[in-house]
């Protein structure tokens, strides 16, 4: 399947930010079992990880964490 | 639950990777998924604030994003990701969607795509190198020409589309994502030299 067309869209079509038309067509095409959308798309959720990573984590919260644990009980 | 000891090696103890965390996550165990809270938290809490600033809505998106971990794997949905990046996307995309409708602008459109739970792809390994260079690929980053960092962190931590983005800085759409474009080929190259590649072709 030629998608090298699609290869500069992958990291936008993941945050959200392509155009309708745009999406669509990332997604039907990778939804087809294309092999290399798949493999691009690992490398744009890669890409985003890199940028999304703060210089400086904030510290942690033992209280949140008591408070998530309560609430998984259950689910 | 506490750190574990190498079967065999009892004298020997080490960290859980994040594989057996979420293996244990898997099997009901609420303490691997302290541990990961403990592990990913504090890099998640400062990425959401980045995006938010409210401390507030930025612990409700953190709080929603483990619980939904806690729901995939322990109903055997798996992750369609590494827990690292699959924890930092639905962060990110939590916090957008609190933003957007902070802003009153619309939904963005479904971002996910049907694909299985898959172990297969090269997410740990390339994170392992990614994390050991850390300081590197920083240094390398920062190298973005200016105008489109702007653009780029316009779409990555403000959550505008490039219609909007184009509409905020009064500039044809065109050019717009031209410099999108542009600005994501310069980080993936940017990864792959960093790395080495593992496919061909960029």
């Amino acid at each position: 399947m030629d998608c090298r067309h699609l290869e500069p869209l992958y990291e936008l079509f993941l945050l959200g930010a392509l155009s309708a038309g745009d999406a669509r067509q990332v997604r039907s095409h990778v939804e087809q079992g294309c092999p290399n959308c798949r493999e691009r798309l690992y490398e744009a959720e890669l890409a985003l990880y890199v940028l999304l990573q703060p210089p400086h984590p904030v510290g942690s919260s033992p209280k949140q964490k008591a408070h998530i644990l309560e609430q998984i009980k259950g689910k | 639950m506490g750190l574990s000891s190498r079967r065999g090696s009892p004298f020997v103890t080490s960290e859980p990777t994040n594989e057996r965390l979420m293996a244990q996550v898997a099997a009901r165990d609420e303490g691997a998924l302290g541990l990961l809270y403990d592990r990913f938290a504090p890099g998640l809490r400062a990425m959401i604030l980045r995006i938010l600033i409210s401390p507030g809505e930025s612990e409700a998106v953190l709080e929603s994003v483990f619980t939904a971990l806690w729901k995939s794997l322990s109903h055997r949905r798996g992750l369609s990701a590494s827990p690292e990046i699959w924890l930092t996307l639905t962060a990110r995309h939590d916090a957008v969607r609190r933003l957007r409708r902070r802003r009153k602008l619309p939904v963005l459109h479904e971002q996910r795509v049907s694909r299985p739970a898959d172990s297969r792809h090269p997410g740990a390994r390339q994170l392992a190198l990614l994390s050991a260079r850390q300081g590197l690929v920083r240094k390398s980053l920062a190298q973005l020409p200016a105008p489109q960092r702007k653009i780029l962190n316009l779409a990555v931590f403000e959550g505008y589309t490039e219609e909007e983005i184009a509409q905020q800085l009064d500039q044809p759409l065109g050019r717009v994502r031209d410099e999108l474009r542009a600005a994501f080929s310069f980080v993936r190259q940017r990864l792959h030299t960093l790395m080495g590649t593992w496919t061909a072709g960029i």
